[in-house]
This record gives C-alpha cells, structure tokens and sequence, in this order.
C-alpha cells in the first residue's frame, strides 16, 4: 500500500496540471485574507474584529482553496480515464479497492498539506496585519489554532470526497461539473427548500466542521460534521470501486 | 509447457459477440502471433485475458491464475495494448519511474528499459510531443520494467518506421530465445511471419485455426490448378500416380504439392485434354484472408 501511495504522489508531482491547481488553491488565501479583514465590521460583511467571531472568519481563509482542492480529487481519480492511463494503472495494480485506497490516502495527504501552507500563509499575512490595526491574536486560541485545525481536517476531506466523486463518475470534465454544481447550486437550493436535510448534506456536514459563518444554526456539532463528510468521501470510494472502476476500461 | 490458456473465452455486448467461445493456448518460449481482420475481437480478447474487461463466459489464464489474482503482475506479465495510455503533460522517464514506484522496483530501471527501446535521449521530453512509434517504444519500455516471463503486445508495429519493425523483430526473437513468451496481436500475418512460431488465427470472435507457423505453411502449400472437361478421369490419374488432387468445379481439379511438368506428364498419360494450367504459388498472406474471410465471413 505504501508504494502506491508513493507513486500516486509522485503521479501528481510529474504534472504541471497539479502545480497549477495547487498554486491556484493558495493564491485565494492571501485574496480572501484581505477583503475579510477590510471588510470585516462593516454593514453586509463579517463581524468586527475585535470580536472572536471577527478573528475566526479571517482565520477561516485558511479553507478557501477546498473548492480546488475538492478538483484536485476528481483528478486524481477521474484524470485516470481522461488521458486513458487506467490501462497502465490497473495493469500495475489490478486490485481496484487498493487502487483507490491509495488515492485517497494520497489526496489527503495533498489535501492536508495544501492546507498546512495555507494556513501558515494566513498567519504570515493576518497576525501582523492584525497587530497594525493593534489587535493582537494568539495561535494557540482556539479562534485562532482550532479554525485553523479544522480547515486542515476540511481541506484533507475535501480531497477525499474529491477522489470518491471521481470513482463514481470515471468522465473527469462530468465529475468537475456535477461538483461544482452540487456545491455551488443544487446544495443551497435544498437547504432553503428542506432546512432540516441541509445538515445532513456534504455541504452541511463540512460547514459545521469550518464552522462557515453563513450556516450558523441546524449545523452538527464540529466532529460529527467531520465524520459525516468524511463517511460521505468514503461511501462514494467504495460504492465507485465496487460498481465503476470494474466496469471495462476501453 | 503452456503459459497462458484461455477457454471458452465469450464476450458479449449488448447486440454483438465479440468474442464467440474462443479456445486456445500459449506455449511458453515461443512467440505466438495472434492474428485477424480488424474487429475479430483480438483486443477485446487481450483486455479479457489482462483484466481490463470482465469476460462474460470463460476464462483466460496465465498458468492457471487470472491477471487479477497475480500479485504485483507486471513482475510476471509485460502488456502494451495502445500508444495513447500516457499523460501527454509526463515526462518518459518520470511514466516509468511512476510504474517503479507502484510495482516496488528500482527507479533506476526507467533508464534501463529506456535505453533497450532506445529512447534514452528523450526520457526527459514530455510524451505529448512523442511520435506514435516512439509511444509503441515507450509502453514497450513500460511492459519490460518487471522483467516479465510473458509479454502481450496489442499491434506493435502499427506507427514503428520499417526500421522500427526490424527492430522489434530482432527484439521478441532474442526475448523468446532467452525463454520468454510473446503473444503479439496483428492483422497482417506477413508482419509476424518471421517472427512467430505458432499462430493463433480468429475472425469474428471465433478460432480459425491454431498450430504452428510451419504447419499453416504446409496447409498453404501450393499446388497446380487445371481446367478440363475431363475433370474426374484426371483427378483419378493423378491419386493412382501418387499424387494428391481434388475436384475444385466440375470442370476443374486441384493437385497438390506438384508441378505443372508433373501434371502436363500424367494429364497426356492419360488422354486428357486441358484447356487451361495455372501453377498456383505459396502465399501465406493469401491464404490467411482465405482463412479469415471464407470462415469468418468478415467481407
């Protein structure tokens, strides 16, 4: 298992494709960072920042690349079949389960070190920036430190969904395209249609791990939203190797 | 000794057999080539026999184990079934070292089995710039990284230069001398003919004919063809000289493995008359669409 694990990262490393997803990811960050904190207090934005939630929603720019990162998943499985190296792939490893065993064990292992950088760039950019405007933030708080844990354990989860998306749907541009409408459209609308389902959903479940201040209320607690979303990665990584990724390669 | 068996082999897809219960075997140190029109069911055949696709009767072997149940595969089974299978964004050399990496062999035989095929010089260069012959070069270095007892090659000369086939040629020889067994697919016998031992022949997913390169020669042997209105009193002269013959028409009579100064002989013997005599020559590739179209039915 460790070898695959091993020469799925190495898959990722020899393709410009994942640098440019990777770059794109973290380039939000430093983005995100500043219009929270120039807008923070304001009338319609976040809250001030001289209050803890202020303080979480700037840290929570650590998590703004999961939508890409999420794409980083679909890659890592989908992008099998969009160049056809499953040939090559299965030939090499024709146990599908292990297969994707490794790639997801792979993509989170991306996924949490994309977020690690990400979250090392929010510090770098927001704490001093903070203490010119002579607020003063402590890594170890938990508006600080426990945000910044849980866009890692979201950023991790993400990729993991990202490579269960893509086992289930092999066409990569179709797998990108049902995700980000899932996310982006269909997720909101039944939240606003059926508020009682929202929680339940992948969307619900990782907004009560990142605490997303747009869904406040009905959310799980943090650690079930975790569970829920990571279940949800896995459900989709074993329901696509046990049914799509046997089906006949061309 | 056999290395890979398949048996009863069937595919089916919705309105359409590719493959009709197709028997045959393999035998180890010998290159077999595996022959057919285009669309007789060979790569669906090849994909059954690696896994690829899930056969809907029968089984396809190596040594008894299916691909799927062999640990670490490419350390016993080298397999190139098309030239696209790459990332065009990869560099050659980091496809391979990614195979090295899954299969837990060193890293430093990328740049060996790059160097067998010859492409040492652009291992660095990203495959989508690779000429089809360089790709077929590329998933041939692939299939060599594990030093595989078996190599199942799907069309390898389709893109490779003539310079390229020679190479080839050379190349499954000398792995084959060395003990190793080749199952080379191709829709043209001529392609293989110097280069395989036995001959695996199919035409709409069903077997042909399976022997040896020499035995399908002898079957092709050639003959003389005769036209007469005496059809059957030659035929008869013929078998009591000793010689093999058949009635092709009513007015026509094949003899086999002869000469037409054998036959003008016996035909005046025997007072036939004989309006037309054609030597008919040996050509494999000729009676390989013979074979292929008269009992598969293709075109």
């Amino acid at each position: 298992m460790r070898k695959l694990i091993r020469a799925e990262l190495l898959k990722l490393r020899t393709t410009r494709m994942f640098y440019g997803c990777a770059a794109a990811a973290l380039l939000f960050v430093p983005l995100i960072l500043a219009i929270s904190i120039q807008t923070a207090g304001h009338k319609d934005a976040g809250p001030a920042l001289t209050t803890s939630e202020g303080i979480r929603n700037v840290m929570s720019a650590a998590a703004s690349g999961t939508t890409i990162i999420l794409i980083i998943g679909i890659l890592i499985m989908a992008g099998e079949f969009r160049h056809n190296t499953a040939t090559s792939t299965f030939l090499v490893t024709p146990d599908r389960k292990r297969l994707v065993g490794a790639k997801l064990i792979a993509a989170t292992i991306v996924g949490a070190g994309l977020a690690m950088v990400a979250s090392l760039v929010t510090l770098v950019v927001a704490v001093p920036w903070l203490a010119a405007k002579d607020i003063h933030v402590s890594i170890l708080s938990a508006d600080v430190g426990l945000v910044l844990l849980a866009a890692i354990a979201a950023s991790a989860l993400y990729a993991m969904v990202g490579v269960g998306v893509g086992s289930l749907i092999r066409n990569q541009t179709a797998a990108v395209v049902v995700a980000l409408v899932w996310v982006m459209v269909v997720e909101s609308l039944l939240v606003t249609l059926l508020p009682d389902v929202g929680r339940w959903l992948p969307g619900g479940a990782v907004a009560a791990l990142t605490g997303a201040a747009t869904r406040d209320g009905g959310l799980l607690p943090m650690w079930a939203g975790g569970l829920l979303f990571a279940a949800y990665g896995l459900g989709f990584a074993a329901t696509g190797s046990r049914f799509v990724l046997r089906r006949d390669v061309a | 000794m056999t290395s890979i068996q398949v048996q009863g082999l069937t595919k089916r897809y919705e309105d359409v057999v590719a493959v009709d219960n197709l028997s045959f075997e393999v035998d180890q140190g010998n290159v077999t080539g595996f022959l057919g029109p285009n669309g007789a069911g060979k790569t669906t055949t090849l994909r059954m026999l690696l896994g690829l696709a899930t056969p809907t009767e029968g089984t396809a072997t190596f040594n008894g184990r299916l691909y799927r149940d062999i640990v670490d595969p490419i350390h016993h089974v080298g397999a190139v079934l098309e030239s696209t299978n790459f990332h065009p964004g990869r560099r050659a050399r980091d496809h391979l070292r990614v195979i090295c990496v899954a299969a837990g062999l060193s890293v430093d035989r990328a740049d060996a089995v790059l160097e067998k095929v010859g492409l040492t010089d652009v291992g660095d260069r990203r495959v989508k710039g690779f000429s089809l012959g360089m790709r077929q070069r590329l998933g041939l270095a692939g299939a060599l990284l594990g030093e595989p007892e078996v190599l199942i090659l799907d069309e390898p000369a389709n893109g490779l230069d003539p310079e390229g086939v020679h190479w080839l040629r050379t190349f499954l020889r000398s792995y084959a001398d060395d003990g190793g067994t080749v199952l080379v697919s191709s829709h043209l016998l001529a392609e293989v003919a110097q280069t395989v031992d036995d001959v695996v022949i199919i035409a709409k997913g069903r077997l042909i004919t399976e022997s040896s390169l020499a035995d399908l020669a002898h079957q092709a042997t050639p003959g003389v063809w005769v036209r007469t209105p005496q059809a059957e009193l030659l035929r008869d002269a013929l078998v009591a000289q000793g010689t093999s013959a058949e009635m092709q028409t009513a007015d026509s009579v094949l003899a086999l493995e002869t000469t037409t100064e054998s036959v003008g002989l016996i035909a005046a013997g025997a007072g036939v008359v004989i309006y037309e005599m054609t030597s008919q020559h040996f050509d494999l590739e000729e009676f390989f669409l013979e074979l292929t179209t008269t009992n598969g039915g293709v075109r």
